[in-house]
């Protein structure tokens, strides 16, 4: 049956286990559809059909067929489908079937008002203790925690490389949300809650897919407020004397923008990161506990990424 | 009509000379207006505040929607919000609108007012606690209202006040505590008395198969909140003593917030809040919806003429509502990392529930099916709210199922799924029960014209407003956002519609002036009704009891009950309505008193 | 004068029960509800605990393994045996009106009050020697437990002392003023006030094994 959670505009699906999830989004939803079909319909028709000027005097008994309980009796089946058939063994896999550790990305999370802490074991592939300083930082004189490497929001992972994230909190409730990967998981202080997933799609090629022509607004309030500021470029732009006016991978900051605008470009071919989120209210500054999430496609890559953290 | 050789006790012989003879007409305005214990009065005093509370929340959410819509830009005369302020409104407006907007208007507006004239009975069970429990809501509303204006404002932690950041919020998060606690004193006084109305007063021949849907709704409602609220009063007076006793029952150990290490003795749990807190608030939701399904049944069953489709069904349906909703809590929790067990669990009831709901919308929707349909404005905002509920019963399902819950959990998914129960659902209804017993309380009617702009203006802009949210939701955009998920740009493909809901949501209170005109100008101006049954209506409250009301105490002789609810149109009565109290027509046919 | 609500002192036939009983049992259910969901609190925070109590015992540098060895058991006994008592004198009181003694009645209802200040006493005695341990509410969370359940408790205590003090004082008229409907309601009053009060009891009953001795 057509997959409507491709138009129903849901975030692009680059997991390993997105795929089950989307398509019982789809089953829901046609599942309402296919009410609304059915009784609107009747609805509209009865409001027509038994106006007082067209039926004067009504029926006692009204409808006598048991077609209704038929219907209601077909919802009880639905339900019971999408729970057995999908619900209960979807969940079960997400909370059950971890990877292996030695097969996968093993990282912490330790999320704070308003930052997401990334850290990643070292090559001893073990985690140090950390302090309570903000920002939080490795506890110096823990052996284990020497070569610990920490990550501001930016959460760094390689392709078809199954990760799994141990998340905890040191101050309020946060929810670790990661769109693209059918992730979100409350982040509860207190509790070391684990999750799992296997990115099946790089940065590289989710921006290909995303990349779309950003007009360059002539409003300068709105050109500095719409979400562009947060894309990336991914064409080189040269002004009229040769200079580069913005070259591929450059964020299209404010700055950038309004060079482009004074240079009289009309668009920009660019495209989104993939992001973190957080998804629960934890303060005046939840609107903005905004991360990245990127995909690397080569062990070099991912590392070269990582050690540019070490210190 | 009802003759009294039937009244079993004497006292109701006594009951009915006490009432219209004494009433409260020399007793001075305190006495007659505020410390009435005429349960109509304490109906109307519930009524105006609440309404007025619900325009104060609809004013808070439309500064948050102009912010959303035009982030940073000014204010006139407030200025630009700020993220606090912004998180302020946000938790009051849920607060407002669910604590001191929906349910003092449909249960101790509507319920107070309506349940005793159905039922038969000359007052509330208990006057005096009925006017307490009026009390204890005003010094409740007072409370939350004040908070704004003490340091740091009012709470902002949510009107699920999660800790640990309720815990760490300002002394605002105190006040809606303390009010809490009072609107929750109140909902139980009101509960207790509506138990004991509706069992002991029913009057004589009014078999509780006998009594209005809507009776039955407020029946139900009140066990709700009898048995729901207090474990909320339980999970406030912890965070009331983690707050003021410094213990720490919601705090874990060893928090690190911005002012450094919180030095708490730890050891509590954030979950526990959660779980409280769910225990009543689901419950709650259907606090909301009830009365407003009542109130719809009746209006229907009076417009169409003809008895509502399988009443029976509707009430074992509701029965059975009212017990599962006290098992499917947690499925707000899905993402606190529940496991399989316990998630299969209220994944399963909670879809179990769906089920009742799904009975009672098609009985009302059947009911329609060979009705005679007079489409009077009260009848308009009812049929408006079934095709609303429909919607936001149905987006209902996709949350209830674990999986689907990850993408949509607090999203806007969510937000649009429950104000499409709420607003155009329950707020139209009440709407409904506003049109439809506004001539019975004023023996004046209201002017139908702009009735019917009303309707359509806050359909068409209600749905402006909420089905976007339903595809922004999709999108991942997170509820609670100041900028309205500017800072992300996933969120980018759906960002226009942010203004087009918040233009919406001003029109929204344009459509709201002709109601508030039409309120208050037919009061003076508005055509008395001629009879005392203005809508040829079966119950008693129209039957039996004179329109408008005469002093305190209904009726002039205590009717006794001869009928189902809604005998319109019954075959051998010759009659075009069969009143509850209609003494001269016989009983309809055994297998015909179902229908 | 007040209008005349049905009920309000006979039996319904089809329920039989008045009013205020009907009242006073719904009441109670969701009082049941309030400490059900505070022991239930209990349950959950016991079971996320590590220690229980997890505290020293007082004066001494040793952990303390039950609770019982913080906590003053024989005061507690000693509390629940003057609430116990208390509960047989309300029903002495109530009786005494069914038998149409209002000396009597004014005898046990005045014992029932005493006992209940007695209770309070004990109560402040057990806290203040906690106090005097420099033990309180946010020491830690056994405590925090014990006084906001036991502190709710007291509350619910002093309620009854105020109710039962104003029927046995200036609501007494409602008896010795009052016609035989009047002497009715009075009792059926008592009653209802007696059946708050054989809950507070109760919920006592239930405080002192789950608090000083598991
Ligand atoms: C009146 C209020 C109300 C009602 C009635 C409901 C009804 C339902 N709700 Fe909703 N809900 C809320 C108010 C309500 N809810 C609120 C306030 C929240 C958010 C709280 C917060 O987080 O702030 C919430 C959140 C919420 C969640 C948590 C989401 C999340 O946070 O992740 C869930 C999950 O299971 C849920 C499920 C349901 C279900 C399954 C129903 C079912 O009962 C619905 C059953 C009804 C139907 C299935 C419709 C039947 C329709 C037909 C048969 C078609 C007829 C067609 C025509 C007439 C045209 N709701
Ligand atoms: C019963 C509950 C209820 C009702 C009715 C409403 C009604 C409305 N709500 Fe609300 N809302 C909530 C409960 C409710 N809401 C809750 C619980 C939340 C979550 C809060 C949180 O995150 O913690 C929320 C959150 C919420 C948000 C999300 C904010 C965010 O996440 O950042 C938004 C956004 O647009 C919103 C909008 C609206 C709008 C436009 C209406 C409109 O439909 C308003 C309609 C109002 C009227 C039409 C007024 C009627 C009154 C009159 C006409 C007065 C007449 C007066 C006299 C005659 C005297 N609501
Ligand atoms: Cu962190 Cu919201
Ligand atoms: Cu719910």
């Amino acid at each position: 049956m057509f997959d409507l959670s491709k138009v129903m505009g849901m975030p692009l699906d680059a997991s390993g286990h997105g795929a089950a999830i989307d398509s019982m989004m789809s089953w829901v939803h046609w599942l309402m559809v296919l009410l609304v079909v059915i009784w609107t319909p009747f609805f509209v028709y009865v409001l027509i059909r038994f106006r007082a000027k067209r039926n004067p005097v009504a029926n006692y008994y009204g409808v006598k067929s048991k077609l209704s309980s038929y219907l209601e009796g077909g919802v009880v089946v639905a339900e019971a489908i999408l729970l057995v058939g999908f619900a209960l063994p979807i969940w079960g896999t997400i909370k059950n079937d971890f990877p292996a550790e030695e097969s996968s990305t093993v990282i912490h999370i330790i999320a704070e008002q308003f930052a997401w802490n990334v850290i990643y074991p070292g090559s001893d592939g073990e985690f140090g203790q950390t302090t309570l300083t903000k920002p939080i930082q490795i506890d110096a004189n823990d052996p284990k925690g020497v070569d610990d490497i920490i990550v501001a929001d930016e959460l760094h992972v390689l392709k078809d490389r199954p990760v799994i994230i141990q998340l905890s909190s040191r101050d309020v409730i946060h929810s670790f949300g990661l769109p693209n990967m059918r992730v979100k998981q409350d982040v509860i202080p207190g509790l070391q809650i684990p999750v799992w997933f296997v990115p099946k799609m790089s940065t590289r090629e989710f921006q290909e897919q995303m990349k779309k022509r950003m007009p360059i607004l002539a409003d300068q309030q709105k050109r500095r407020q719409r979400p562009p500021y947060r894309w990336i470029a991914i064409e080189d732009i040269n002004g009229a004397d040769g200079s580069a006016l913005v070259s591929a991978g450059q964020r299209l900051s404010t700055r950038v923008l309004d060079r482009l605008y004074e240079a009289g470009i009309a668009d920009v071919l660019a495209a989104p990161d993939m992001e973190i989120n957080c998804a629960q209210l934890c303060g005046g500054g939840h609107y903005s506990m905004r991360g990245t999430l990127i995909v690397h496609e080569t062990e070099e890559e991912f590392n070269a990424a990582i050690e540019r953290y070490a210190f | 009509m009802a003759d009294n050789s039937h009244a079993s006790a004497p006292e109701h012989a006594h009951g009915a000379n006490g009432e219209v003879a004494d009433g409260h007409h020399h007793a001075g305005f305190w006495r007659t207006y505020w410390f009435s214990t005429d349960h109509k009065v304490i109906g109307i005093q519930y009524g105006i505040t609440a309404l007025l509370f619900l325009l104060f929340g609809f004013g808070l959410m439309l500064l948050m929607r102009w912010q959303i819509a035009s982030p940073g830009v000014e204010i006139p005369l407030l200025g630009a919000l700020t993220p606090e302020l912004y998180n302020q409104f946000g938790a009051m407006h849920g607060t407002i609108m669910v604590f001191m907007g929906i349910v003092p208007l449909a249960v101790g507006a509507f319920g107070n007012y309506v349940v005793p004239l159905q039922i038969g009975a000359p007052d509330m069970a208990f006057p005096r606690l009925n006017m307490a429990s009026y009390h204890f809501f005003f010094w409740g509303g007072v409370v939350m209202l004040g908070s704004f204006l003490v340091p740091g404002g009012a709470a902002k932690a949510g009107w699920t006040s999660y800790p640990p950041l309720a815990n760490i919020e300002t002394m605002g998060q105190t006040f809606w505590l303390v009010g809490m606690v009072l609107l929750i004193t109140s909902s139980l006084l009101g509960a207790i008395n509506f138990l004991t109305t509706i069992i002991q007063l029913r009057a004589d021949g009014m078999t509780f198969f006998r009594m209005p849907f809507f009776v039955w709704a407020q029946f139900i409602t009140a066990f709700l909140l009898l048995l729901a609220f207090p474990p909320l009063e339980a999970a406030g007076i912890l965070q009331l003593s983690d707050r003021l006793l410094d213990t720490s029952f919601f705090l874990p150990s060893g928090l690190v917030t911005a002012d450094g290490v919180l030095d708490v003795a730890g050891g509590g749990s954030p979950l526990l809040w959660q779980h409280l807190f769910w225990f009543l608030a689901h419950p709650e939701v259907y606090v909301l919806i009830l009365p407003a399904m009542g109130i719809v049944a009746e209006v229907l069953a009076n417009n169409t003429r003809k008895p509502l489709w399988g009443y029976r069904l509707m009430v074992y349906s509701l029965i059975f509502l009212g017990f599962m909703s006290f098992i499917v809590w947690a499925h707000h929790m899905f993402i606190t990392g529940m496991g399989t067990a316990i998630s299969a669990f209220f994944q399963v009831t909670t879809m179990i529930i769906s089920i009742p709901s799904v009975v009672i919308l098609s009985a009302l929707v059947i009911t329609l099916y060979g009705g005679s349909i007079r489409f009077s404005v009260p009848m308009l905002f009812a049929l408006g709210f079934l095709p609303m509920f429909a919607i936001g019963g149905l987006t209902g399902l996709p949350l209830g199922l674990a999986p689907t819950d990850i993408p949509l959990h607090d999203t806007y998914y969510v937000i649009g799924h429950f104000h499409y129960v709420v607003a155009p659902g329950t707020i139209l209804a009440m709407f409904a029960g506003i049109y439809y017993w506004y001539p019975k309380v004023t023996g004046r009617q209201m002017n139908n014209t702009l009735g019917h702009i009303h309707f359509w203006g806050s359909i068409l802009c209600m749905n402006g407003i909420f089905f976007p949210m339903l595809i922004q939701g999709m999108a991942n955009v997170s509820r609670r956002l100041f900028d309205g998920g500017l800072a992300y740009s996933f969120s980018e493909p759906v960002l226009h519609y942010n203004s087009v809901m918040s233009v919406a949501s001003f029109l929204l209170l344009a459509f709201q002036l002709p109601f508030i005109v039409n309120f208050f100008m037919s009061l003076k101006k508005g055509k008395k009704v001629e009879k005392d049954n203005h809508w040829d209506a079966t119950t008693l409250e129209w039957s039996a009891a004179p329109t408008p009301p005469v002093g305190h105490g209904n009726f002039v002789t205590v009717p006794t009950v001869y009928h189902a609810p809604y005998e319109y149109n019954m075959p051998g009565s010759g009659k075009e309505f069969v009143a509850q109290n209609d003494a001269l027509s016989a009983e309809p046919l055994p297998e015909t008193v179902e229908a | 004068m007040e209008l005349q609500i049905p009920y309000e002192v006979t039996a319904r036939r089809d329920t039989g029960v008045n009013n205020a009983k009907l009242g006073i049992w719904l009441f109670l259910a969701s009082e049941v509800m309030l400490f059900g969901g505070l022991f239930a609190a209990y349950v959950f925070l016991r079971m996320g605990a590590d220690a229980w109590p997890g505290m020293m015992i007082p004066d001494t540098t040793e952990m303390a393994l039950r609770a019982d060895q913080v906590l003053s058991v024989p005061l507690a006994t000693l509390n629940t045996m003057i609430l116990i008592a208390s509960s047989v004198t309300m029903v002495m009181s109530w009786a005494s009106l069914k038998l149409n003694d209002f000396k009597k009645y004014k005898l046990y209802m005045g014992l029932t009050i005493l006992l209940a200040f007695g209770f309070l006493i004990v109560k402040t005695f057990e806290y203040g020697s906690k106090f005097g341990h420099h033990l309180y509410p946010e020491t830690n969370m056994f405590l925090a437990v014990y006084f906001v359940l036991t502190g709710l408790h007291a509350i619910h205590v002093t309620g009854g002392i105020i109710v039962n003090a104003y029927f046995w004082g200036p609501g007494a008229k409602m008896w010795t003023r009052g016609n035989e409907r009047d002497k009715a309601h009075f009792t059926n009053r008592i009653e209802v006030a007696g059946l708050y009060w054989h809950f507070v009891d109760l919920v006592w009953i239930f405080l002192f094994p789950t608090i000083y001795l598991l």
